[in-house]
C-alpha cells in the first residue's frame, strides 16, 4: 500500500499543530561516523519532506514541513531544547518582573539575511502582526494573553500580559520576522530571517533550497546547501536514502520500513519519543458514551501494548496521558489500566448490559453499537479494525469509518462522532496538551468534557510561577482526566531520523526542528 | 451575398470553429460541476489554513476575507468573471497565484506525458502489428500476455519494482525527481551540450516507463485487433495479388487503415497522461499537475482545484480535437462538415 503510506504522511503533516522551534538538543544522542574524523565544510545535504510547506512565513505556517525549514531560516526569542525548556535564542536572557510582565534582553549585532539589523522593533512587529485579527495567524490564540509588546530601547522588549500566563516562554520560539515584512506581499514565499540559512529557491511540490546566510551571527554552518525534497511516497524516500540521493529521512515513516532499515548497515537509525500522541476521543454527549462504565470498559479493551508493538513495531510507545515522557511535566506513576477483557465484561454486566439473541449488548432497548472513525492513515485504520475485533468479543458492535482529513476533522469539530481516533503533534508545553482540550470552554474540547476541578487546576497551572507548581497541577489534572475518560490516550508517537553513513554530528531533536543541521557535516563530498 | 459566419464555412476551418466553440459550454459545465462538488464536500479552506487550533471566530473571519460567506451562486459568478478575464485567482493554501502554480506543474506533466506516450507507441505498435501478423502463434500469446499483465499490474507496484531494479540494482536511472527544465535542456542541446537533455530523459525514464507500459498494453491490444481486421480486407488481398511485398502490405496498406483506431486510443491515453498520473507523480516525487490537484483537494483550496481541473479539461478537449483533425490526414476520404 505504497500510495496509502504517502497519503498517511500527508495526513500526519496536515494534522500538525506545529510550532516554530529552533531547538538545540541537550541530550547526547548518538552521532554517526568516526569520532576522530575532523569536520569538513561544504556539500549539499538532501532531506525528504512528505509534503511541501504551505508558507514559509513562521507567523502563518502550521505544517510540520514549514516548521522544519523555518527552523533553519529563523530564530525565536528563545529556543526549545530536547527537554522542552526555553534556552536563549535572539534573547540572551529574560526576567519575569511581575506575574504579568516579562522583560527580554536581545542579542546585539544580529542581522537578517538581507542585511537589515535586528532590533526590538522586529520583535514588536512580529507579535503585533500575529495578534492582529486581520492577519489570520493560525496560532494567534497561543499568544492571546499578550496585551502589548513594547520596545525598551533598541535591545530590550517588554511583554505585558492581561493575566499571568506561564506557558508563554514555550511559545516564544516563534520566528522573528523583520520589521515591515508585511509590506512585502511575497514574504510567505521569500522569507527573510536571522537563522543560519536563507532561502535560495522554492519550486512548489518539488524542492526548497537553502544556502548559508552570510549575515548569520553564529558560527558558520558546515553544509553549504540544504535541499528539502518534497517526496510524498515513503517507499521512495527509503529507496532514495539507500541510493545515496538523500542524506536523511524522518518521521512519519512506515514502521515496517524503519525496522528493515535498522538492520541495514548503510544507514543510521535514531529514535526518540516525539511530541505527539494518538488517542480515542469519546463524545460525552453521546447517549451511550456519556455512561462512565462504558468508557471504562472501552479503556480496559484498548490493548495499548498490542497496538504499539504490532502496528507501530515499538516505535510508538503505550501512553496514559497527554503529558510527554521525558519532559518536566510527565509523571510516570500515572498509568492506564492493563488490557483486561474479563474486567470489561464484568463492568458492562454490572452496568446492566446484557447480550441479545445476536450476541450484541443491549440495555433498555438500546444496543451497544459504536462508530469508530479516523482519516485515511493505514496504521490508524488498522488500530480501529483491531479495536472493532476486540470490542466484538464482549458484544460491542463497532463500525469503522475512514474519511479524508478535512472531512473527518470537520465532523469531529462539529461534534458529529462517537469514537474518533486522532493525534496531537507539537505538544511543546503541557498547557498545549491539556488546556484547550479539557477545560469546559476549551477550543478543542470537541468531546464536551466538563469537570470544575480540571478547569481550576489547568487555570491555576497557567498562573503558577514555578515549574514545580505547574507540574503538580498538570499531574493532578491528568489523574482526574484518566478517571473521567474523555480521552483514551493510546500511544506517544516516536520520532525517527534515518541518515546515510556519511552524515556526521547529528543530534536527534524530538521537537521536529531541523536546526541541528547547522552542526552536521558530510564526509566524502 | 452576405459573408457566411465562420461556422457556416465547410472544411477544416469551419469544423475547427465549430469544435472550439463547443468547448465553451463543455468547460463551463465542468467548472460548474467541480465548483459544486468541492463546495458540497465537508471541510472548508479556512479550516484547512488555520488548522485545528483555530477558534470558530478566527474561521468566520477568514471565511469572510476569502468571500466564502457569500451565497454559493455569487461565489460561482465571481469565479466565472475572474476566469473570463484570464485570472484563475489566488491559491488559498499556497500563497501564490493559481496561474503560477499551474505554469510550473503543467510543463512537468506534459514532459512526462510526452515521454510516456513515445515509449507507449514505440512498444505498442510493433508489438500489436507483429501479434496480428503472427496471430495465434507463441509470439502472439506472449505479447498479449504481456499486455494483460501491463493492464493488470498496479502502477505503484510496477514503479517500485522499476526503482528497485533499474535504479538501486543497476544504477541506470535516478530513483526520483525531475531533471532540468525542458526549455533549458533544449537550449543547451542547441549549443551542442547534451548533458541537460540527458539528465532530463534519464529522470523521466522510470516514471514514463511505468506510465507508458500501461498505455502500451492497452494500445498494443487495439493495434492487434485493428490490424487483424485490416489484414482481412479486400484491398489487402488486392495488394498481395499485385505482388506487393509482405512488409509493404502490412506497413503501408493495413497499418495505415488501422491507424484510425490506434490514433483514437493513443489520443485518449495522452489525455489520460496529461490529467496527471498522481500515483506515479507521488512515487517519483514528480511535481506535476496531478499531485497539485490532489493536494489542493485535501487542503480544500477551492481556487486551485478549479484552476487545475479547468486546465486539465481544456487540455483533454484540445487533444481530442487534434485526434479528430488527424483523421483527415490519415484517411483522405474523411471530410469535415
Amino acid at each position: 500500500m505504497t500510495r496509502a503510506k504517502g497519503w498517511a504522511a500527508r495526513g500526519v503533516a496536515a494534522v500538525a499543530l506545529a510550532t516554530m522551534v529552533a531547538g538545540c538538543g541537550s541530550s547526547t544522542a548518538p552521532s554517526s561516523g568516526a569520532a576522530s574524523s575532523k569536520p569538513v565544510y561544504g556539500g549539499t545535504f538532501r532531506v525528504a519532506l512528505p509534503v511541501d510547506a504551505g508558507t514559509l512565513d513562521p507567523r502563518l505556517s502550521q505544517d510540520t514541513s514549514a516548521t522544519a525549514v523555518d527552523s533553519l531560516i529563523f530564530n525565536g526569542l528563545v529556543a526549545i531544547n530536547n527537554n522542552l525548556q526555553a534556552v536563549p535564542g535572539l534573547a540572551t536572557s529574560w526576567k519575569q518582573v511581575n506575574p504579568t510582565t516579562w522583560d527580554f534582553y536581545l542579542r546585539k549585532g544580529v542581522e537578517f539575511s538581507n542585511g537589515q539589523p535586528f532590533t526590538s522593533q522586529d520583535v514588536v512587529y512580529t507579535f503585533d502582526t500575529i495578534l492582529n485579527p486581520k492577519f489570520n495567524a493560525p496560532h494567534a490564540q497561543l499568544y492571546a494573553a499578550i496585551k502589548s509588546v513594547v520596545p525598551v530601547g533598541k535591545y530590550e522588549v517588554q511583554f505585558n500580559l492581561s493575566e499571568p500566563y506561564a506557558p508563554l516562554l514555550s511559545y516564544l520560539n516563534m520566528g522573528i520576522v523583520p520589521h515591515g515584512a508585511g509590506a512585502n506581499a511575497n514574504f510567505a514565499t521569500n522569507p527573510v530571517g536571522t537563522g543560519p540559512y536563507e532561502l535560495k529557491s522554492w519550486q512548489r511540490n518539488n524542492q526548497i533550497t537553502l544556502v548559508r546566510n552570510p549575515h548569520f551571527y553564529g558560527s558558520k554552518p558546515y553544509l553549504s546547501q540544504i535541499d528539502f525534497v518534497v517526496m510524498p511516497d515513503n517507499t521512495s524516500q527509503v529507496n532514495a536514502l539507500k541510493a545515496g540521493t538523500l542524506n536523511m529521512i524522518t518521521s512519519p515513516l512506515p514502521p515496517q520500513d524503519v525496522i528493515t532499515l535498522e538492520h541495514d548497515s548503510s544507514v543510521n537509525v535514531q529514535k526518540e519519543t516525539g511530541l505527539g500522541i494518538i488517542y480515542l476521543n469519546l463524545n460525552l454527549k453521546d447517549p451511550i458514551l456519556k455512561d462512565l462504565k462504558v468508557r471504562e470498559a472501552l479503556d480496559l479493551l484498548t490493548n495499548r501494548k498490542a497496538i504499539t508493538q504490532q502496528i507501530y513495531k515499538g516505535i510508538d510507545t503505550p501512553a496514559a496521558t497527554t503529558l510527554i515522557p521525558g519532559t518536566w511535566a510527565y509523571d510516570p506513576s500515572i498509568q492506564a489500566p492493563a488490557f483486561n477483557v474479563a474486567q470489561a465484561k464484568k463492568l458492562l454486566a454490572e452496568d446492566g448490559w446484557t447480550k441479545n439473541s445476536q450476541g450484541v449488548l443491549q440495555k433498555g432497548g438500546k444496543t451497544l453499537s459504536l462508530t469508530l472513525s479516523t482519516y485515511n492513515d493505514p496504521n490508524r485504520v488498522e488500530i480501529l479494525t483491531y479495536l472493532q475485533n476486540v470490542f466484538s468479543q464482549v458484544g460491542i458492535q463497532a463500525k469503522v469509518v475512514q474519511q479524508d482529513w478535512p472531512t473527518f476533522i470537520a465532523g469531529v469539530m462539529a461534534g458529529h462522532f462517537q469514537v474518533a481516533l486522532i493525534g496531537w503533534l507539537g505538544l511543546v508545553d503541557p498547557d498545549k496538551a491539556m488546556y484547550e482540550q479539557f477545560t469546559t470552554k476549551g477550543g478543542f474540547n470537541w468531546e464536551g468534557y466538563s469537570n470544575p476541578n480540571v478547569d481550576s487546576l489547568l487555570q491555576q497551572a497557567r498562573t503558577a510561577t514555578t515549574i514545580a507548581q505547574r507540574k503538580a497541577d498538570y499531574d493532578q489534572a491528568s489523574k482526574i482526566v484518566l478517571n473521567d475518560l474523555p480521552y483514551i490516550v493510546i500511544a506517544d508517537q516516536g520520532w525517527v531520523v534515518i541518515t546515510g553513513k556519511n552524515v556526521h554530528g547529528l543530534q536527534i531533536n524530538r521537537t521536529g526542528s531541523f536546526r541541528d543541521l547547522e552542526s552536521v557535516w558530510l564526509s566524502h563530498n | 451575398m452576405p459573408r457566411p459566419f465562420p461556422w457556416e464555412v465547410g472544411g477544416l476551418a469551419g469544423y475547427l470553429v465549430k469544435r472550439i466553440s463547443l468547448l465553451v459550454p463543455v468547460l463551463l459545465g465542468i467548472s460548474l460541476v467541480v465548483f459544486l462538488l468541492i463546495h458540497l464536500i465537508p471541510g472548508n479552506p479556512a479550516q484547512a489554513i488555520l488548522g485545528t487550533s483555530a477558534t470558530p471566530a478566527q474561521i468566520a473571519r477568514l471565511d469572510q476575507a476569502l468571500g466564502l460567506n457569500k451565497p454559493i451562486w455569487l461565489q460561482f459568478a465571481d469565479y466565472l468573471g475572474r476566469v473570463l478575464h484570464g485570472n484563475l485567482g489566488e491559491s488559498i493554501s499556497e500563497y501564490q497565484s493559481v496561474a503560477s502554480l499551474v505554469a510550473y506543474a503543467l510543463p512537468n506533466t506534459v514532459e512526462l506525458a510526452v515521454v510516456a506516450l513515445v515509449l507507449a507507441v514505440v512498444i505498442a505498435v510493433p508489438l500489436g502489428v507483429a501479434s496480428a501478423v503472427w496471430r495465434n502463434s507463441p509470439f502472439d500469446f506472449a505479447a498479449m500476455a504481456f499486455a494483460q499483465l501491463g493492464i493488470s499490474m498496479p502502477v505503484f507496484w510496477l514503479g517500485t519494482l522499476f526503482v528497485e531494479f533499474f535504479a538501486l540494482d543497476l544504477h541506470l536511472f535516478p530513483t526520483f525527481g525531475i531533471g532540468p527544465p525542458v526549455g533549458q535542456a533544449f537550449a543547451a542541446l542547441a549549443q551542442g551540450n547534451v548533458g541537460p537533455m540527458g539528465s532530463l530523459v534519464s529522470h523521466a525514464m522510470l516514471p514514463a516507463l511505468t506510465l507508458g507500459l500501461t498505455g502500451a498494453a492497452i494500445v498494443s491490444r487495439m493495434v492487434r485487433t485493428a490490424m487483424i481486421e485490416a489484414l482481412g480486407q479486400d484491398y489487402v488481398r488486392t495488394a498481395r495479388a499485385k505482388g506487393a511485398t509482405s512488409g509493404r502490405v502490412v506497413w503501408r496498406h493495413a497499418l495505415r487503415n488501422a491507424m484510425l483506431v490506434v490514433v483514437t486510443v493513443v489520443g485518449l491515453q495522452f489525455g489520460y497522461f496529461l490529467g496527471g498520473a498522481v500515483i506515479i507523480e507521488s512515487i517519483f516525487a514528480w511535481p506535476g499537475i496531478g499531485r497539485l490537484t490532489v493536494n489542493a483537494i485535501l487542503a480544500r483550496d477551492f481556487p486551485l482545484v478549479q484552476g487545475c481541473v479547468l486546465v486539465i479539461a481544456a487540455l483533454f478537449a484540445f487533444v481530442n480535437l487534434l485526434v479528430d483533425v488527424s483523421y483527415a490526414v490519415l484517411n483522405p476520404k474523411i471530410r469535415y462538415q
